[in-house]
């Protein structure tokens, strides 16, 4: 093994050990580590499928969300080298898959795959899909097996008495995080016109945007902004009031949705203006500035509305700054932005070439009169996180 | 294979108990023997969550207890979407958790209790709660008997609150739950709706759930309001 490879190995072993750590969410995890598998070893695809205590296996994650690599991997969990791995309970290697093989049709050439064991049980299993016929070296070996045995730990924090009755509850529940994740991606692709992979990407980001687990942002997309819930979120929850796209020809209607979907949630008449000029400014700057088309995504959390408004670049100047003063009259995104500033409570920039994320907070109980309305300012300018300041 | 088989116990299990859930949960009783008795709540969206069966004095009391003290195995389960198996309720672990609910249950003669939740995702049916009057684990098989009747259970419950539409689409494939995704944001409604939609669209097509699922993702197939679109 050579040294920089060692060095990689290491590296990503100390991730995923940190990430196991501290109050993790299963189905990133394994995301993270199927993806790492990847890097690592000599292979294309990895899937990681857990038992259902029903007697099957099912996927809880792929190193790709394309729902093509995501649907192999489906039918080798219910008839294929990884079922044969798992009801045998022993590594299965296909050094050269059949020609009619479906995964072969898809371009792989092999198929490994590693039981996940816990103690005494076999827990799932690791697929690995190499368009390259042939076993693994002994390296990479070492390393898959390494990554299944991380993979069995992620399954079971718990180590109590009923340990089986514990694990049980465990794997159920990641399974149906998994099927949240799913719902969840099929309304991202639905309200932001994107594919299955996309749509995942775009969840992951969100989550980590926002500082929340992957899961927990499925499940409160996936459950929506639907009466009779009432619109304030149970303690730790988020109610996701609006997901859409939007270009030039759409704005007028987007700012009438915000101000409808905001006046369900108790804003008075002028906080509502108030904050709906907000978001329907950043909507504005987005589309002058940002490449013609943008995205938002309005929600409540924690006493506050967010609104998260995105374009695809090319970005704001590096350094750049909402000035405090107040701009000149000359139209541009800098008098926008200042505006936006004074309304919310919260602005925060997270910019690239790839795009800007302008999140916005806006506190439900702010003591409010006149217009605009001023919320509560915690804090006065500063630095923020994605290397531009405010 | 395997997987299979718990499919096949599962369509068999609705095709000899259905379509009453009811016979299901008493089947459910006569069938495992760690089991003495179940206890059915289920959640619409008219009544919110309420019992819908008990299959003796002492699952009644478990219900009813749950509902009033708004703590217990089937609460947890239905909000953290896992089961939860409650192997013996005198033991500390269990009497700090649901410090009323324990003390209650085991004065009422249940010592076990084993919840497991009816959901698909975020769609949330309900919960059955599996009681018995000794503590003890739910042993390997009868956990996947017992999850063979939750399953079962849940096939029933869609089928009642769209009626006619059967009961042979049991399936877990991702894209069935990234189509229903989909539809719930084409139509604007929420999950458990949507997947209602998906599974009536299947049948009245005569075609498996997971090709209309198919091609919902693969956008062959859109479900549309009726009203001119407003939102963009």
């Amino acid at each position: 093994m050579s040294s920089s490879r060692e060095q990689s190995v290491a590296d990503a072993f100390a991730e995923l050990s940190d990430t196991l750590v501290a109050d993790f969410d299963v189905v990133e995890f394994l995301h993270t580590l199927a993806v790492r598998c990847v890097d690592l070893i000599g292979v294309q695809a990895v899937g990681v499928m857990v038992a259902d205590q029903r007697g099957g296996l099912r996927v809880l994650a792929c190193s790709s969300e394309e729902s093509r690599l995501l649907e192999l991997f489906e039918a080798e969990a219910e008839a294929g080298s990884c079922a044969d791995c798992y009801a045998a309970g022993r590594p299965i290697t296909v050094r050269e898959l059949d020609p009619a093989d479906p995964v072969r049709v898809a371009g792989f050439r092999a198929v490994h795959a590693l039981p996940v064991r816990l103690r005494d049980d076999v827990v799932g299993v690791l697929g690995l899909f190499a368009t390259t016929p042939g076993a693994m070296s002994d390296a990479d070996a070492r390393t898959a097996r390494a990554l299944a045995n991380l993979t069995g730990l992620a399954l079971a924090q718990h180590h109590a008495v009923e340990y089986r009755q514990v694990l049980a509850e465990q794997l159920q529940h990641s399974l149906t995080s998994r099927v949240v994740v799913e719902q969840a991606k099929g309304v991202l692709a639905e309200l932001l016109g994107l594919e299955m992979a996309e749509a995942f990407t775009e969840l992951r980001r969100f989550a980590r945007r926002i500082g929340r687990r992957l899961s927990e942002v499925a499940a409160d997309i996936a459950t929506g902004d639907y009466p009779p819930d009432p619109p304030e979120p149970a303690a730790g929850r988020s109610r996701m009031i609006l997901i859409c796209r939007f270009d030039r020809l759409v704005l007028r209607q987007l700012r009438a949705a915000i101000r409808a979907a905001v006046t369900r949630h108790g804003l008075n008449m002028s906080q509502t203006e108030a904050f709906t000029l907000a978001v329907h400014e950043a909507a504005v700057n987005a589309v002058e500035y940002g490449g013609g088309t943008g995205q938002l995504i309005l929600w409540r959390y924690a006493g506050s509305l967010y609104a998260e408004i995105s374009d695809d670049g090319p970005g704001l100047p590096p350094g750049y700054r909402i000035s405090e003063e107040p701009p000149g009259l000359a139209p541009g995104s800098s008098r926008g932005l200042w505006m936006i500033n004074r309304i919310c409570a919260g602005v925060d920039i997270d910019s690239s070439r790839a795009g800007t994320h302008l999140l916005l907070r806006y506190p439900l109980l702010a003591a409010v009169s006149g217009w605009p309305a001023v919320a509560p300012r915690p804090r006065a300018g500063g630095e923020v996180p994605g290397g531009t300041t405010r | 294979m395997a997987d299979g088989a718990h499919r096949d116990r599962v369509i068999r299990l609705v095709a000899t108990h259905g379509p009453d859930v009811t016979r299901l949960c008493d089947a459910c009783v006569a069938e495992l023997p760690g089991v003495d008795g179940a206890g059915l709540s289920v959640m619409t969206a008219q009544r919110g969550q309420h019992v819908r069966h008990t299959s003796d004095r002492i699952s009644a009391r478990i219900e009813e207890l749950q509902l009033t003290l708004g703590e217990g195995p089937c609460q947890d389960a239905h909000s953290g979407g896992q089961p939860v198996l409650a192997t013996d309720l005198g033991h500390l672990a269990w009497r700090q958790r649901w410090p009323m609910f324990t003390t209650e249950a085991l004065k009422a003669g249940a010592a076990a209790v084993f919840a497991l939740p009816l959901h698909v995702g975020v769609v949330r049916l309900g919960v059955i709660d599996l009681y018995r009057s000794e503590a003890g684990v739910l042993a390997g098989d009868e956990l996947s008997e017992a999850l063979a009747f939750a399953d079962a259970a849940m096939e029933l419950l869609l089928a009642e609150q769209m009626p006619g539409t059967g009961e042979r689409l049991f399936t877990q494939h991702a894209a069935v739950h990234q189509a229903t995704g989909m539809v719930s944001a084409q139509l604007r409604i929420p999950m458990a709706q949507a997947f209602l939609r998906l599974r009536a669209c299947a049948y009245a097509g005569e075609v498996g759930l997971d090709e209309i699922a198919r091609q919902v993702v693969d956008r062959r197939l859109r479900f549309t309001l009726p009203e001119v679109d407003q939102q963009p």
